[in-house]
């Protein structure tokens, strides 16, 4: 990796100031996903600003009216083990509590994963030079796309890799960012966006922008799950992941929301989904609709087809653990 | 190191000046070859004062390649239009092998029998099928590796190897210089599973590349590769796509067996997989076996623990079991029913017992027929189970070419020396046991010395050699030096040498145990400073018996909804001769069924199709199997005496590992009823094969 310094901030003000004092500085957290951005030399910043050392973006807070704030900071393992977050969005903490190894968790933060870059094989190799990294080309059209995208793809085809964001949508959450214009609360929902206009992005974030909280509205009255399936039972990225919530009155369904993750280079709402559980009783029936209909209009690349069986009954199963 | 970035080229030049004016590099070698084969190959290698500036002059160094065509996978390089990896006079093979595009064979093999054509036509029911096995790397935790350093002449180099021997005398042969001055030290071994058995890869020189850096930079020079080099040029196990055709008769009598093999061990030759077929089912009357080896651009295979040996199994044992079901017979009957070796046979009633081989499901795929506790609950209400097995075969290999030496000192203590390695299967403490057992003293009073060249030769760990060349040579000194020792005990206790027993550290008289001296009383009476003994491994009675027996039961689940698949419980059965320590040799048959349920679940090296290159050269997207992952492993022993030495051993690394790969895709198949022919048993090809089974 290249030669760097590590300068550690005191506070969001600090860290912004530290960023904008040296150009193509780049913040880092956990440092999970930056390490190896570095090492595979895919970022060669002269500058880390440590994040780490700001006071108080770590804490988890539940409020009165029973929504929460999560500090960015907070880890992985803190956000799962948290009794709150467990009791009133079981399916945020369940996605936290299965991403990676116990190690990584202990000091992956929440921030961190929903802000980590995709996991395409292509784009973590210095060697492709792909449309991810500025090139021309989505290796993954014509070669080995068994991981990639079923949704939304084009001009590049990589899954969200961020299990937390999949739930985070789902709550409708929103994402407290403060840049150099200021602080601004972005919905998750619109926070996350495809390739089509710049593949070389994920997300709205600015250029020295942070994401300092996130918020979950209360989930009063709301049941939700998130459940993953993957091919090693540890330390492994999902092949899907589905998060659901459901707002039912007299066993009948009011309001739903089935976001999927691992199939689109976004967390994907299905609508076509939620409006197969509205007006329905929570069962075996409604599942088994659902299923289906998250799977409209998919569009498989050559070797990820079984994806499209995957969501079918990942969402079937998930929305029966409802009832 | 700096491997070539491209499957196929010519290189046209190599620009080192960037890297030589960074500060703090100290040499720089390039290659004389300028021809690429595979993506991985050795271009150039750099040395400096700190890995991070060695790595940032590696950067340094530009490479311009004329690229050309490539042959990627085994079965692309099979087509006829696929660009050639060698001249046909060029290919790593012998001479008279048929060749055609990149497919050199068949070769014969040894174990051929009969008239096929004669027993098919008397066959009853035929079964054939196509199975085919990726590219696994042996991805050990400790990459391939070298400390060199030069005093003068003299050559010093830590290795990471299981051959160092084969060090020395590679480097030495590569460099030019006498044997005697090249020394190779390497007690322990962070794994190696047969790719650390050469001077230093089967696709890298860099044990000589390091040599030459260290003698250009004047200091000793540090190379291990890294993880990406790791998987693309120290070896692999060759990809295969086998067809195996089989007969039998209603009853099960198996009439003939027609194997072909099509192996892929990239730039390399010796991509066999027909072991097993040559040796199971031996009561059948009519073999004939074809084998092929195919050549891709990518990099050369190396040994990986039964060489050819797992993937070969999983063909024939699949076959098999496909075999069965046609035939309506139970898959451990109709074995029974074809089964030559004796050991085999009390093999299947020890294993089928410990897997409980009744709770099969009579009816594949069907749960209702077979006797399970589980399943039905929780998240995945398609859980279902079964059971599958299958069975392989080893041999005995030993290498004549194998010193020890025992030293008795005259304080009583007691050296060991070997110059072999303890790749992990717990050499050390085998041979402390040996000895000691013949000398009647404690194990924990045997100091082994091992791992370094100045020792008594030994052989390289491969080929599950090591206990079986070495353990009779130590036996051997052991048993000299105890002869020194009673003779000096039998002059203290006015006995004969020939009158006395050892045990536990004591020398007595025969039916007296009151006289009586210590081992120790009566070394202390020796002339001189100690009693040494080094003796060469006699020729023993080697032909005597060559087969090692072994089979397999698995126990899987597989969620139909998801096609995940676990490894619930597997049971190994094995015969390795007389066991020396039991605890390490459980240890190696557990870790047989480790890495090759891995193999069966999830590894699979994936070059791109259209670049040539490993799209997952790491140990993120080339999955090994995790302890979360784990399942109970029951390893049962079948010791069997008279293994042609004089400690009747065998090694056990390999035999394990043979059948675990058919076990657990028949274990999938009596669970599900889908029949899985391509590995690894991920949920992409799970969900496949069930839908085509629920379609038939």
């Amino acid at each position: 990796m290249n030669r760097f310094e590590l300068v550690r901030a005191a506070s969001a003000a600090q860290a912004k100031e530290l960023f904008a004092a040296k150009s193509g500085a780049v913040y880092k957290a956990g440092g999970v996903d930056v390490l190896d951005h570095l090492k595979e030399h895919l970022v060669e910043p002269p500058r880390l600003v440590d994040l780490k050392t700001i006071p108080g973006l770590d804490q988890i807070a539940v409020e009165g009216d029973g929504s929460l704030r999560i500090g960015a900071l907070a880890t992985l393992a803190r956000v799962a083990a948290h009794e709150g977050v467990r009791k009133s969005h079981p399916a945020l903490a369940r996605a936290c509590g299965e991403a990676a190894s116990p190690q990584i968790r202990n000091v992956a933060t929440l921030g961190g994963n929903v802000l980590q870059r995709p996991r395409c094989w292509y784009y973590r190799l210095e060697s492709y030079k792909c449309i991810k990294k500025g090139g021309d080309t989505c290796y993954a059209i014509a070669g080995e796309n068994r991981y990639h995208v079923i949704f939304g793809g084009g001009p590049s085809f990589p899954p969200h890799p961020s299990n937390a964001a999949v739930p985070l949508v789902a709550y409708g959450a929103s994402f407290v960012l403060d840049g150099p214009k200021g602080p601004r609360t972005v919905p998750a929902a619109e926070f996350f966006v495809l390739p089509d206009k710049d593949p070389t992005r994920e997300n709205v974030l600015e250029p020295g922008e942070l994401l300092v909280e996130v918020k979950l509205p209360a989930a009063k009255g709301w049941k939700s799950a998130y459940y993953e399936v993957r091919e090693r039972q540890a330390f492994d990225w999902p092949l899907v992941s589905a998060a659901i919530a459901i707002k039912a009155e007299g066993g009948v369904v009011k309001d739903a929301r089935v976001v999927l993750g691992q199939v689109a280079p976004v967390p994907w709402r299905s609508q076509a989904a939620e409006k197969a559980l509205v007006g329905k009783a929570v069962g075996a029936a409604s599942a088994e609709a659902a299923g289906k209909a998250a799977v409209e209009g998919a569009q498989p690349m050559t070797d990820n087809g079984y994806k499209v069986d995957l969501v079918t009954t990942l969402v079937r199963r998930t929305v029966a653990t409802l009832a | 190191m700096i491997g070539a970035s491209v499957p196929a080229a010519e290189i046209l030049a190599v620009d080192t000046s960037k890297a030589e004016a960074l500060p703090g590099v100290k040499a720089v070698w390039v290659t004389d070859s300028r021809i690429v084969r595979f993506a991985g190959q050795d271009v150039a290698a750099v040395a400096a004062t700190s890995p991070d500036i060695a790595r940032d002059a590696a950067r340094l160094v530009e490479v311009r390649y004329k690229e050309r065509p490539f042959a990627g996978e085994l079965r692309e390089a099979m087509k006829k239009d696929a660009p050639g990896v060698f001249f046909l006079d060029r290919m790593p093979v012998p001479r008279d092998l048929p060749k055609t595009g990149n497919i050199a064979g068949p070769r014969v093999n040894r174990n051929q029998r009969g008239d096929v054509d004669k027993g098919f036509a008397e066959a009853e029911v035929v079964h054939e099928g196509s199975y085919y096995c990726p590219v696994h790397t042996h991805a050990p935790l400790e990459t391939h590796g070298v400390i060199a350093s030069w005093e003068g002449d003299q050559l010093t180099i830590y290795a990471s190897t299981q051959a160092l021997f084969a060090v020395r005398e590679g480097v030495a042969e590569a460099l030019g210089v006498d044997r005697k001055n090249v020394r190779v030290l390497c007690e322990h071994m962070g794994g190696g599973f047969g790719s650390k058995l050469g001077p230093s890869a089967t696709g890298s020189a860099f044990s000589v590349v390091a040599c030459r850096l260290s003698k250009l930079a004047g200091a000793p020079v540090k190379l291990m590769l890294d993880r990406q080099q790791e998987h693309l040029c120290t070896g692999n196990a060759p990809s295969a796509l086998m067809t195996v055709k089989v007969g039998a008769k209603k009853d099960g009598t198996i009439t003939a067996l027609h194997y072909k093999s099509w192996g892929s061990a990239g730039v390399a030759g010796g991509a066999g997989t027909a072991g097993p077929a040559g040796a199971l089912h031996g009561k059948n009357p009519n073999l004939k076996i074809e084998e092929y080896d195919v050549f891709t651009n990518a990099g050369p295979s190396a040994p990986l623990r039964a060489p050819g040996h797992p993937q070969g199994a999983f063909g024939l044992e699949s076959a098999i079991d496909e075999l069965a079901e046609k035939l309506g017979i139970d898959p451990l009957e109709l074995r029974r029913k074809n089964e030559a070796s004796p050991v085999r046979l009390s093999q299947y009633d020890a294993g089928s017992k410990a897997i409980a081989w009744e709770r099969r499901n009579k009816k594949a795929g069907d749960i209702t027929t077979g006797s399970w506790t589980v399943g039905g609950k929780g998240l995945a209400p398609s859980r279902v189970r079964g059971l599958g097995m299958a069975n392989g075969n080893w041999y005995v290999f030993a290498s004549e070419n194998t010193n020890a030496q025992v030293r008795v000192h005259r304080d009583g203590s007691v050296e060991v020396l070997t110059g072999c390695q303890d790749i992990g299967t717990g050499y050390r403490t085998a041979m402390a046991i040996v000895a000691a057992e013949e000398l009647g003293i404690d194990p924990a009073d045997v100091t082994v010395r091992l791992g370094d060249t100045q020792f008594p030769e030994g052989p390289g760990s491969g080929g599950s050699t090591t206990l079986n060349s070495v353990a009779p040579a130590v036996r051997l000194a052991a048993s000299q030096a105890r002869v020194k020792v009673h003779e000096l005990a039998a002059a203290q206790l006015g006995a004969s040498a020939s009158d006395l027993d050892a045990a536990r550290g004591k020398i007595s008289v025969r039916g007296d145990a009151t006289k009586a001296v210590t081992f120790k009383q009566a070394a202390a009476r020796m002339s001189g400073e100690s009693i040494d003994c080094l003796v060469k491994r006699p020729k023993q009675y080697e032909t005597y018996r060559n087969d090692l027996a072994g089979t397999q039961f698995a126990e899987v689940e597989v969620d139909t909804g998801t096609g995940v698949v676990r490894v619930v419980k597997m049971v190994s059965v094995n015969d390795c001769g007389i066991v020396v320590n039991p605890l390490t040799t459980q240890s190696q048959v557990i870790g047989a069924m480790i890495q090759d349920a891995s193999w069966a679940l999830f590894e699979n090296r994936l070059l791109d199709r259209n670049v040539g290159t490993m799209v997952n050269p790491n140990l993120e997207s080339y999955k090994v199997l995790t302890p979360s992952d784990m399942f109970e492993a029951q390893s049962i022993l079948t010791p069997v005496a008279n293994l042609g030495n004089n400690t009747s051993t065998a090694g056990i690394g390999e035999p394990p590992i043979v059948p675990t790969l058919a076990a657990v895709a028949n274990a999938v198949f009596n669970a599900t009823g889908a029949r899985i022919r391509e590995l690894p048993l991920t949920p992409d090809r799970v969900l496949q094969a069930l839908s085509e089974a629920r379609r038939a």
